[in-house]
């Protein structure tokens, strides 16, 4: 009888230091939460505002400031509505889910804005390849870039200058 | 008494069936209070006459022209069977359907759709396909028209589709069941509100200009139907600002239609002629027409057909002239109930607008 | 082909009314063409494995069928010759050539399932070593797909083969019978796991339509549908948005995700086997119940009697009994019984076959350390719950609680959310997270989400929570109604105006109200991938 309460009560011991152990992991979780989102995709940068595909886009707008241009159009019978703001060097594309709206695309409009990697319009494809890698789909004029849910688009004038570069989001 | 369960079995079967009619039915959207869109196929079925011009294509059809102002002021009577985003194969077999019903001197198809080599959306899918009455046309429809998520049993029983809405219903949904409300005019989808044009932004730089093959397929499926019918088949391209049409989108459907013969028409070269003001005559800030822009284009249409072909000016037949009187009627007093609203409310409250906010 | 998809629904159609149009001798040939069908709807190539299976063990069980004619032609002929020990030895020889042909078949085809199921689990481990002694090599992970069904029919399989060799059961001649057996496509999924006197029984049998058999199955197919689209279906995205992200999903969100997913499981599960069962009584073909209101045991041994119930008795016979009764096991008892003292020693290897069976069934159920943690703190509980086995008897002795209802409700409740606690293994991604999503039960105190509209935010509406509380409501209701009896009885003995309303509203229900189609996430069965 003495054995068996000892055995309980080590048996209920060990399980409940089992589960205090764990307490200290949360922080390794968040750690590693944190990592995952830094590899979230392919970024655009505008001075200090980080535009990031498939982000709200309220943030994002405050941060760039007034947009020298503003366009809506609703879609075909549906109350969403598809958003354009053109900045200097730049037009952002926004998409609706439930009224809230998200970032869609980047443009580049002209060479004055770069990737964050150092691309504009007017590059190489071989500066592209050599920046980004190998690891593009491709077609007679494009190289798409994906990581995450983003792509990096940048179109080919005669195969060889780029005359369009543009950050997409993946939408499901 | 076995003979008893038989029968009994037999009858529960039949009510069965009945009851899964009804509650398809009740279930299915009636786009009766913002989505009207969704109405428009069906509602060819309630023509009682036929027609010597029939528009086909997206809402830049059914938005951009009014065939009561064709009738009364060149006695040509027409339909618009246009559906939202509706896609070229869909084109292809509405234009199919309708000649299996009538026999039209004009059809006239706008080709805004040639980008869309690939189905697009379920809920655009959807009210383009389900109005249609079953037909070869339709069963073709849907099987070009499916996404991936979509699967032909969901079209042949559309209960499997709406099922979902039990939760959703409204007294529209009882009051709908059998047939939708009136909201058309041959097809024509009224807005008299006014939203004027800014600055429309150029297209984006593609990679591809090139028109899908499969496109080209149903385009010239189209001239040889046409052909096959003797249906005259024109080609335009309405004057919506927005989407952007592009000129090497332009240069291809202008070598296709001179290489085959086919007429057309891009408006969008054409609006000082049309008379169109972008800052009166359009509701969207330039995607779709108004009212007033809707009758300024139907009118140099019109003109353009009169010129061309030899289509009959109906205006003196009695059979025709009571009809349209109707047509003309109910589009009064649509355009009256229109104007109120917009006195009472600041937007067209149920014809589908958004509030006016101030925020832009 | 999921249950849930409308090409299954056709494929049962047509299965069905062929099978009552070809002669009765034929049918089960159709059965055995539309199961092998079925299987191929999941990829051609995956019938070499059914047939890989089939054919090893057709092949071994009629050897072991030749040695135990060998031995019985042997000594009949000898009868006179050989005395007690002679026959004896001769026994234990064949015995021992037909313990060798058995090894090798298990050997066999449970390699074929280790080395698909658990190669890649095995290489993580590998991999994770490494880094622990402090190495930088990784092993590469390997592009296996599991084929479908393939932890049932293996050990429906290799428990004929065992059974044969047992001697308990007759080896079938008929290959294509055997493969029927193995093949069956109602259980093929997800069970339950039969054996083979049980179904053979029936599964062979020359059918004639039997109306009431037709109904019954189809009330239950039925029965099944509603559970499974209407309960589990709807339920699920709740408890995915749970598990899915436990930083954000903490204390009594955890505490819903426990009862959601109870919930869910239940349905989901028991719903399917009603639909395989079901599908077997429309063909005429008997299956052994697989559960037996399981919600309502009043402890954990218990619960496991009527939960997946032929799983475990298939663990128990095969491996429990062989393990604590095997040579090894007799010594190590001798051997702790002399140095151990008596209670120690006679307790010992039914405690190891414990834990060993609950380890394989936590292995069983998943290629993870959260499957196998979850199995061996089944073990441990069960066997701690026998420990304490003196203290209730003392408590129940002291107080009279034993039959009260209010204690039986207790009792339930505690296995319950004691079952619910231990499920908690199988949602989250690793160990660690399970523990310390259990810790924030008590350490988190936001019971208030249950009352400001939160638990309207993961996944599910108003309407979805009533549509459940009914289901559940109903599903309770029935429950209770079958401990008078088969409900479907009771039902039937009703006028048939009832019958026919009855099922109309639960056909209507599955259509109207089913978490199906476009807007509904496609739904698997969560043994699917087995």
């Amino acid at each position: 009888m003495k054995n068996k309460i000892i055995l309980i009560l080590t048996a209920i011991l060990a399980m409940s230091l089992m589960m205090t152990g764990c307490g200290s992991n949360t922080a390794d979780s968040q750690e590693a939460s944190s990592q995952s989102a830094g590899e979230a995709g392919f970024i655009f940068e505008s001075g200090d505002t980080k535009v990031v595909m498939n982000a709200e886009t309220t943030d994002i707008l405050e941060s760039l400031g007034k947009e020298t241009d503003y366009f809506e159009a609703e879609s075909c019978a549906f109350k969403g509505i598809d958003k354009t703001y053109t900045y200097s060097g730049f037009r952002l594309y926004t998409y609706p889910v439930d009224e809230v709206d998200y970032v869609l695309s980047v443009e580049f409009m002209d060479d004055s804005v770069s990737t964050t990697e150092g691309l504009s319009i007017g590059d190489t494809k071989e500066k592209v390849i050599e920046t980004y890698g190998e690891d593009y789909e491709d077609s007679e004029s494009s190289i798409i870039y994906t990581k995450g849910k983003s792509q990096l688009k940048f179109i080919l004038d005669s195969g060889e200058v780029i005359s369009s570069i543009e950050y997409l989001a993946v939408t499901d | 008494m076995k003979r008893k369960k038989r029968i009994i079995g037999i009858v529960a079967v039949l009510l069965c069936i009945a009851s899964l009619y009804l509650v398809q039915k009740l279930l299915m959207p009636k786009y009766s209070a913002d989505i009207f869109e969704g109405a428009l196929i069906e509602d060819y079925y309630n023509e009682t006459t036929e027609h010597q011009v029939v528009f086909i294509g997206d809402c830049e059809v059914y938005e951009n022209f009014s065939p009561i102002t064709l009738w009364e002021e060149y006695g040509i009577t027409s339909y618009i069977r246009g559906s939202a985003q509706q896609l070229i194969w869909q084109s292809y077999y509405l234009m199919e359907e309708t000649l299996s019903y009538e026999k039209p001197d004009v059809i006239v198809f706008n080709v805004l759709s040639m980008q869309y080599g690939e189905p697009q959306n379920e809920a655009y899918n959807r009210m383009t396909l389900d109005g249609m009455k079953w037909s070869g046309s339709k069963i073709k429809s849907i099987f070009d028209s499916m996404t991936e998520e979509e699967s032909f049993v969901e079209y042949l029983f559309p209960l499997f589709r709406y099922h979902s809405r039990w939760s959703e219903l409204t007294a529209d949904d009882v009051t709908y069941m059998f047939s939708k409300k009136r909201m058309f005019h041959s097809g024509y989808l009224m807005r008299v509100d006014k939203k004027a044009a800014g600055s429309v932004p150029e297209g984006k730089i593609l990679d591809n200009y090139q028109f899908d093959d499969s496109c080209y397929e149903y385009l010239d499926k189209m001239v040889a139907l046409c052909e096959e019918q003797d249906v005259q088949l024109v080609f335009i391209k309405a004057p919506s600002l927005y989407p952007y049409w592009y000129d090497e989108w332009e240069a291809q459907i202008e070598s296709y239609a001179k290489e085959k013969g086919v007429p057309y028409v891009n408006y969008l070269e054409e609006i000082e002629e049309i008379g169109l003001d972008f800052s009166q005559d359009t509701y969207d800030g330039g995607l779709h027409l108004n009212l007033s822009g809707a009758e300024k284009l139907t009118r140099y249409f019109g003109n353009w057909l009169k010129e061309n072909y030899d289509l009959t000016d109906y205006r003196e037949n009695e059979e025709l002239a009571k009809i349209w009187s109707e047509k003309k009627d109910f589009y009064d007093e649509m355009k009256e109930d229109q104007y109120r609203e917009l006195d009472e409310f600041g937007y067209l409250k149920s014809y589908g607008a958004r509030e006016v906010t101030n925020e832009d | 082909m999921l249950f849930t998809s409308y090409n299954f629904i056709l494929f049962l159609v047509i299965v069905f009314i062929l099978y009552y149009c070809i002669p009765k001798k034929f049918r089960w040939i159709l059965l055995l063409f539309a199961s092998y069908f079925f299987y191929a709807q999941a990829g051609v190539e995956l019938l070499l494995f059914l047939l890989s299976t089939t054919v090893s063990t057709y092949i071994v069980s009629l050897q072991l069928l030749r040695l135990s004619g060998t031995q019985k032609a042997y000594i009949a002929k000898n009868k006179t010759v050989l005395n007690k020990e002679a026959k004896k030895a001769y026994k234990s020889k064949i015995k021992k050539k037909q313990w060798k042909w058995l090894l090798a078949c298990l050997f066999f085809n449970f390699g074929v399932l280790a080395i698909f199921k658990y190669t890649n689990f095995t290489i993580a481990n590998i991999n994770s070593l490494i880094t622990a002694f402090g190495g930088t090599k990784q092993l590469n992970f390997l592009n296996l797909v599991l084929p479908m069904g393939i932890s049932f029919y293996m050990f429906q399989t290799m428990g004929y083969l065992i059974d044969v060799y047992r001697g308990t059961v007759q080896a079938e001649r008929n290959i294509g019978k055997l493969a029927l057996f193995v093949s069956f496509f109602p259980q093929l999924v997800q069970g339950p796991i039969s054996r083979y006197n049980d179904l053979s029984r029936t599964l062979f049998e020359k059918q004639a339509f039997n109306s009431s058999n037709v109904w019954f199955g189809l009330q239950r197919i039925l029965w099944g549908y509603l559970k499974k689209m209407v309960i589990a279906d709807r339920i699920l995205p709740a408890v995915n948005t749970i598990i899915n992200a436990p930083e954000d999903y903490q204390g009594a969100y955890v505490l819903a995700g426990m009862i959601f997913y109870a919930i869910e499981l239940y349905a989901d599960f028991t719903g399917g086997i009603d639909i395989v069962i079901g599908i077997g009584q429309i063909f005429g073909i008997e299956m052994t119940e697989n559960f037996n209101r399981p919600y309502f045991s009043k402890n954990i041994t218990e619960y496991w009697r009527r939960w997946h119930i032929t799983m475990g008795t298939w663990f128990k016979d095969y491996l429990f009994y062989p393990i604590s009764i095997c040579k090894p096991m007799r010594k190590l008892s001798k051997w702790s019984r002399n140095h151990l003292g008596e209670a120690v020693g006679r307790k010992l290897p039914v405690y190891i076959s414990t834990l060993v069976v609950w380890f394989v069934t936590g292995l069983w159920h998943g290629a993870s350390w959260n499957f196998i943690t979850w199995g061996v703190f089944n073990g441990v509980i069960i066997l701690l719950s026998g420990e304490c086995a003196p203290l209730y008897q003392w408590f129940h002795k002291r107080f009279r609680v034993e039959n009260k209802i209010w204690y039986s409700a207790f009792q339930i409740l505690r296995t319950f959310l004691l079952m619910s606690s231990l499920r908690l293994f199988d949602c989250y991604r690793d160990v660690k997270t399970a523990f310390s999503m259990f810790g924030t039960l008590f350490t988190k105190w936001n019971y208030e989400v249950f009352f400001n509209g939160s638990m309207l935010e993961l996944g599910i509406s108003t309407a979805d929570y009533m549509v459940l509380l009914l289901g559940v409501l109903l599903l309770l209701l029935v429950s209770l109604r079958q401990r008078k009896g088969s409900v479907r009885q009771q039902m039937a003995e009703k006028p048939i105006t009832v019958n026919l309303l009855a099922v109309y509203l639960l056909f209507m229900a599955i259509i109207i109200l089913g978490a199906y189609g476009i807007g509904y996430d496609a739904s698997q069965f969560i043994y699917n991938q087995f």
